[in-house]
């Protein structure tokens, strides 16, 4: 009976020591704060982890305090309650300049007070290269290389074959009518600046039309908008007609500046359409909304009409007016082919290879997506 | 007063260029002329105010006032470049115009190469095998629409495999280096020029579009803006 | 039956009459103010969605707050399809209080660019240099754009006013990417392309589209590819997110927005707003041009829907005849 009392009292004083345990030590607020710095970026973003270590029911909340600290200057980025929920959370961090340290700091509230519990802090760090872009880098300098080698092979006389673009055989046909016709033949190399590639190709094209109306002896009209187009246009027909071994057929004023402004060019155009109604009308190069007025009047006085350009949102007029249309890289292919220029050549094929390249990568991937294998989709085409 | 004067001047303009549609006539070139000219007036000060004085003066002013030399000089010698533009108008100088070409044409390619391939070729070919982390040619969806045949379901089996078809047979389309008698270009040519001509009429229609709302535009400005602005005075 | 001349009569139709037609039907809607609604696209949602995302964003870090930046790149002349998508935007950020960083991409944007957004900041009592600010031309184009990344301060060393971009409160807090929620650029050029393939490519950056209807076509694959978040293609997705803005108006504002629009500045104190950017008062026929702007591309769009009825009649009318006289020829 005596060592049961005995054990009542231990238990007794036991239960209440662990009470009064309880009751004197509070609890200890905890939680793990984690700072990175972002890698791969341009030096100014960090991410900060909190993981709250309590129950809900013994710290509901954590007040989150992000620094930044920059050549001793420190700005508070951000003031966040944190609901403890017992999951990882993660906080974006940016600040404003490259190797600035940032500084998180947990509070708890605690008798009214807000007492620091955590604290850490990381210093960002830019990266020199950006290893996201590493697959653009690498088809970068594979298709330079590709450039270079067809060009410089092309140089040295290397035969690159370009197949004839369907278009243009209509060439010959177009200037041919004309000349049964006995109407003149117009030109329009397009209403950009020398400094568009579908000018150039245009150019180039434009040569090879001004030999063949030279050996025709038929009129030429080149109409132009820009003076820079003008003055190679100028050149470009002139030498055609010496290679045809007519420049006595070449007058200056046969090239001339019709308009500056868009549609001051349009009318301009129109208008000498109108009057001399041509055999034949080339809309080749780079055209805006000036391109069904110009297509429309040509078919209006019934010529022949050649089109091409690479402006998507203007081939289906000329698609739709026009008796024969390049589409987009048709015309450069078609400038490539008739002036067989090396460095056209020589970009056209490598073009054609690195397309190829493209399409055998990209059916790879196809296939091997469908088996579960996502390589080629994750590291290289993204 | 003056609202309505502008106003109607606008009016006045807008039916001059409609004039155009009976014939040419000198209303028509009136207006266009009045607004090439005012477009490049407007350009030369806009240019002077908003790029010139924002861009090069004040800055220069600001890094002199304090005493910032490097900025200055970078300000100066940017200026001066550029200034080279002008050698173009003499013959014997005109070479010097390609160092500010050369800085531009430089700069502007070396910048854009990386990024250009990225978002135009490698992230589009990237939608030609998976959109939205699932393969387009989704065989799962082909069986589903076999099983439930509803026009949602066809719609979900056709999308993806159709879009993969168009890209290859497009970029095969525009492959120069076989001959036209190869049997991939040949039989691929058709199916191309289809998807093109689609494209072509999609974007014919947007444009249309685009030209019947600057039409409307006009007629919403005269009918609901101009008009009760009279009937308020006459009234 | 004479066919022959039955083909012939379908296809003799004078271009002045059609033109004549043409005029008629547009006009009609438009006498009558007949304001169509729309069905709302995915690519139009998500844009309103997106903003939405950047409000309830702002909401829970009202001390990190992301703004919406908006690249007015078109000219006056396109703007009948650009306006009412840069109007519905702005409408949207401002209702919701999100701050707006706007620039002119192309040169003959700089003027009207600070018109609308003085005009439709006025509506929501919002204050230069402290809710929205706009930084000129962005001229060079790629240089501002790379500017962005660290401080377009750099760039921009002054606003279109010519104040120093360092002493514009807004700009303390929003001046890069890093808080910048969205960009939108309104285009009817090809620079909506050029922020996919920089802000987006490079930078992370969510960007937006409206775009003229020519230009709509060339943004859908770049939609597929999640390149951009969402696009407005020409009157029609303007009037997607007129509809939209005006839901939520509804909702936020309430039903009657004239009565709310007058009364607004009659509460406040007139010297707080700056008279250089907008006079603090609503007179009637503003307020008539504000209500009429609330459904700018809406009624514009009853009048585009009967031009294309129209156009496909008479496209079918030509189709026929051309086949009928080709077959009796």
């Amino acid at each position: 009976m005596k060592k049961i009392a005995v054990l009542i009292i231990i238990i007794a004083f036991a239960l209440m020591s662990a009470y009064g345990q309880n009751d004197s030590a509070p609890i200890e607020p905890k939680c793990k704060l984690e700072v990175e710095d972002v890698k791969n970026d341009g030096g100014t973003k960090a991410e900060v982890y909190i993981t709250p270590q309590n129950n809900p029911e013994e710290v509901d909340e954590y007040n989150l305090k992000i620094f930044s600290e920059f050549e001793g200057q420190k700005r508070k980025l951000k003031d966040i309650k944190i609901i403890n929920n017992q999951k990882r959370i993660r906080i974006p961090v940016n600040t404003d300049n490259v190797n600035t340290n940032v500084i998180a700091e947990v509070y708890v509230q605690q008798e009214g007070q807000s007492v620091k519990i955590n604290s850490a802090s990381v210093k960002t760090k830019g990266a020199w290269f950006d290893i996201k872009l590493i697959n653009s880098f690498v088809a970068a300098i594979f298709f330079i290389s590709l450039i270079m080698y067809l060009v410089s092979r092309a140089r040295k006389g290397g035969s690159l074959f370009v197949r004839k673009i369907p278009g243009l055989e209509e060439i010959d046909n177009a200037v041919g009518r004309a000349t049964e016709m006995g109407k003149p033949v117009f030109y329009i190399p397009g209403l950009s600046t020398i400094r568009d590639v579908a000018t150039i190709a245009s150019l180039n094209i434009l040569r090879s039309v001004g030999q063949k109306v030279a050996h025709y002896a038929t009129p030429l009209k080149v109409l132009n908008r820009d003076p820079v187009v003008l003055g190679v246009a100028q050149e470009v027909v002139h030498e055609a007609y010496l290679s045809a071994g007519r420049p006595d057929l070449y007058n200056e004023d046969d090239v001339y500046f019709a308009a500056g402004s868009q549609f001051a060019f349009a009318s301009v155009a129109q208008g000498a359409m109108v009057r001399e109604k041509p055999g034949a009308v080339f809309l080749l190069g780079m055209f805006w909304a000036e391109s069904l007025i110009l297509a429309e009047t040509a078919n209006s006085v019934g010529a022949i009409q050649i089109a091409g350009t690479d402006a998507t949102a203007q081939i289906p007029f000329f698609i739709a007016s026009c008796d024969y249309t390049l589409i987009g890289e048709e015309l450069y292919a078609a400038s490539a082919y008739l002036s067989r220029a090396p460095k056209l050549l020589g970009t056209l094929k490598a073009q054609d290879y690195f397309k190829a390249v493209l399409l055998a990568v990209t059916i790879l991937a196809l296939i091997t997506n469908l088996i579960g294998i996502d390589f080629i989709i994750d590291y290289i085409l993204k | 007063m003056g609202t309505i004067l502008w106003s109607t001047f606008a009016v006045f303009l807008t039916l001059s260029i409609f004039s155009f549609l009976i014939k040419d006539n000198p209303f028509y070139k009136f207006a266009e002329h009045l607004f090439a000219g005012i477009s490049v007036g407007y350009l030369v000060v806009i240019t002077f105010t908003q790029i010139f004085i924002p861009r090069v003066w004040k800055p220069l002013m600001n890094s002199i006032d304090t005493g910032n030399i490097l900025r200055s000089a970078f300000l100066i010698i940017g200026v001066f470049i550029g200034l080279l533009y002008l050698s173009r108008a003499s013959n014997k100088y005109s070479w010097l115009s390609r160092y500010p070409i050369s800085i531009v044409v430089g700069f502007g390619s070396g910048f854009a190469i990386a990024p250009s391939l990225n978002a135009r070729v490698l992230k589009q070919l990237h939608s030609t095998v998976v959109e939205d982390g699932q393969s387009l040619l989704n065989i799962q969806k082909i069986i589903a629409f076999f099983r439930d045949p509803s026009f949602s379901s066809l719609y979900n089996a056709t999308y993806g495999p159709l879009l993969v078809i168009g890209v290859l047979v497009v970029l095969i389309y525009f492959f120069f280096s076989f001959k036209n008698d190869n049997p991939v270009i040949k039989y691929t040519r058709t199916p191309a020029l289809l998807y093109m001509m689609v494209g072509f009429g999609a974007a014919f229609g947007y444009t249309f579009m685009a030209r019947i709302s600057l039409f409307v535009d006009r007629m919403n400005f005269i009918l609901n803006r101009w008009w009760p602005l009279i009937q308020n005075k006459l009234m | 039956m004479n066919w022959e001349k039955i083909g012939d009569f379908l296809l003799s139709f004078k271009k002045k009459s059609i033109y004549l037609g043409m005029f008629i039907l547009v006009s009609i809607p438009l006498i009558m103010k007949m304001s169509t609604r729309t069905y709302i696209t995915e690519e139009v949602e998500s844009i309103y969605d997106k903003v939405e995302e950047v409000y309830e964003y702002n909401q829970e870090n009202p001390n990190d707050k992301q703004a919406i930046f908006v690249s007015i790149d078109f000219a006056p002349s396109s703007k009948a399809e650009t306006s009412p998508m840069l109007n519905a935007l702005l409408r949207h950020a401002f209702m919701r209080d999100i701050p707006v960083l706007g620039w002119a991409g192309v040169r003959t944007a700089a003027d009207y660019g600070i018109e609308r957004l003085n005009s439709v900041a006025k509506e929501y009592g919002k204050k230069y240099g402290e809710d929205y600010i706009y930084l000129g031309i962005a001229y060079p184009f790629l240089q501002a754009v790379l500017s962005l990344n660290s401080d377009v301060r750099i760039f921009s060393s002054t606003d279109y006013y010519g104040t120093d971009t360092y002493e514009i409160p807004i700009m303390k807090q929003f001046h890069s990417y890093n808080n910048i929620g969205l960009l939108v650029s309104i285009s009817s050029t090809s620079l909506s392309e050029l922020y996919i393939q920089y802000s987006n490519t490079l930078f992370d950056q969510d960007v937006a589209a409206g775009v003229t209807a020519v230009n709509a076509a060339r943004l859908y694959p770049y939609l597929q590819s999640d390149q951009l978040v969402g696009m407005m293609g020409g009157l029609k997705g303007a009037a997607e997110y007129e509809q939209l803005v005006n839901k939520l108006e509804k909702k936020v504002i309430g039903e009657d927005v004239k009565n709310y629009l007058r009364e607004f500045y009659k509460k406040k104190d007139p010297s707080e707003y700056e008279k250089k950017y907008y006079e603090p008062k609503f007179t009637e026929t503003q307020l008539i041009n504000k209500m009429n702007s609330r459904k700018l591309a809406r009624m514009g769009m009853s009048s585009q829907a009967v031009a294309h009825f129209y156009v496909i009649i008479l496209i079918i009318i030509a189709n026929v005849g051309y086949f009928i006289k080709r077959k009796y020829e």
